[in-house]
């Protein structure tokens, strides 16, 4: 298959999709596999999950620009919105699963791809300044601490501490 | 999920008229009554442009954020 191909069956697919880039030889996708398999029975009929031997499609592989694998190509309306490169969590599988039935487009997304570099940009400039002018200049910190949760705000999607414990509270929210 | 009503430059202007309403209410540069509204009346072009959506825009079913 080349890329045209792929993309065509992509483009021409009516749900959502999970393209799953592995090979026999790579442990991570040996065991990202059954975790795959075991998320998306709870969403037959919504989003499809697709398998490609990286070792069968070498040019399709290299086409869609896969630096390593496993890789989660995921898919909606026909457009790449996010990919996942490494083994992934059960919660994340889930979040990602979520995320894609989400009706507004642009806020699925968000929950799947994180922040856009001009959201994160915004954050993290606003954050600086509000945090930086009280400490250099004496007020409130209480400026400052709104300064910090900002600056967070514009990188808790990269927080490994953020996502353990928000994947932790999602799990036992579902177990209640 | 909050869907975006504001355009960029939307965004911006209430993030600048947030930071500088903030800066002179919590600098001290206008005290008094105004000076503490200024301080507590920032947040709202602070936060609405950092989310990008304004609820009285989503109240009146405006935005300048194109389709």
């Amino acid at each position: 298959m080349n890329l045209a191909e792929f993309q065509a069956r992509v483009q021409a697919n009516p749900r959502p999709v999970i393209v799953d880039i592995w090979a026999p030889w790579c442990g991570p996708c040996r065991t990202l596999s059954p975790r795959l398999l075991q998320v998306s029975e709870a969403y037959v009929g919504q989003i499809d999950v697709w398998k490609i031997n990286a070792d069968e499609e070498p040019e399709l592989v290299r086409a869609l620009k896969i630096m390593g694998i496993p890789t989660l190509l995921i898919y909606r309306d026909g457009q790449e919105v996010a990919r996942r490169t490494g083994l992934q969590s059960v919660d994340a599988l889930r979040s990602i699963f979520d995320a894609l039935l989400v009706s507004d487009s642009n806020g699925a997304v968000t929950r799947i791809a994180g922040l856009s570099d001009t959201e994160r940009w915004l954050r993290l400039t606003t954050g600086a300044i509000l945090a930086a002018l009280p400490i250099l200049l004496g007020w409130s910190p209480f400026l400052a601490v709104v300064g910090a949760i900002v600056l967070f705000s514009g990188v808790y999607d990269r927080c490994p501490l953020w996502q353990a414990l928000t994947a932790k509270l999602r799990s036992v929210s579902r177990s209640v | 999920m909050i869907k975006v009503n504001e355009a960029g430059w939307d965004r911006i202007a209430r993030i600048v008229l947030g930071i500088v309403m903030l800066v002179l209410g919590w600098g001290g540069f206008v005290t008094g009554t105004f000076g503490v509204i200024l301080q507590w009346l920032g947040f709202i072009p602070l936060i609405t442009g950092l989310i990008g959506w304004c609820p009285l825009y989503a109240l009146f079913r405006f935005g300048t954020k194109s389709a």
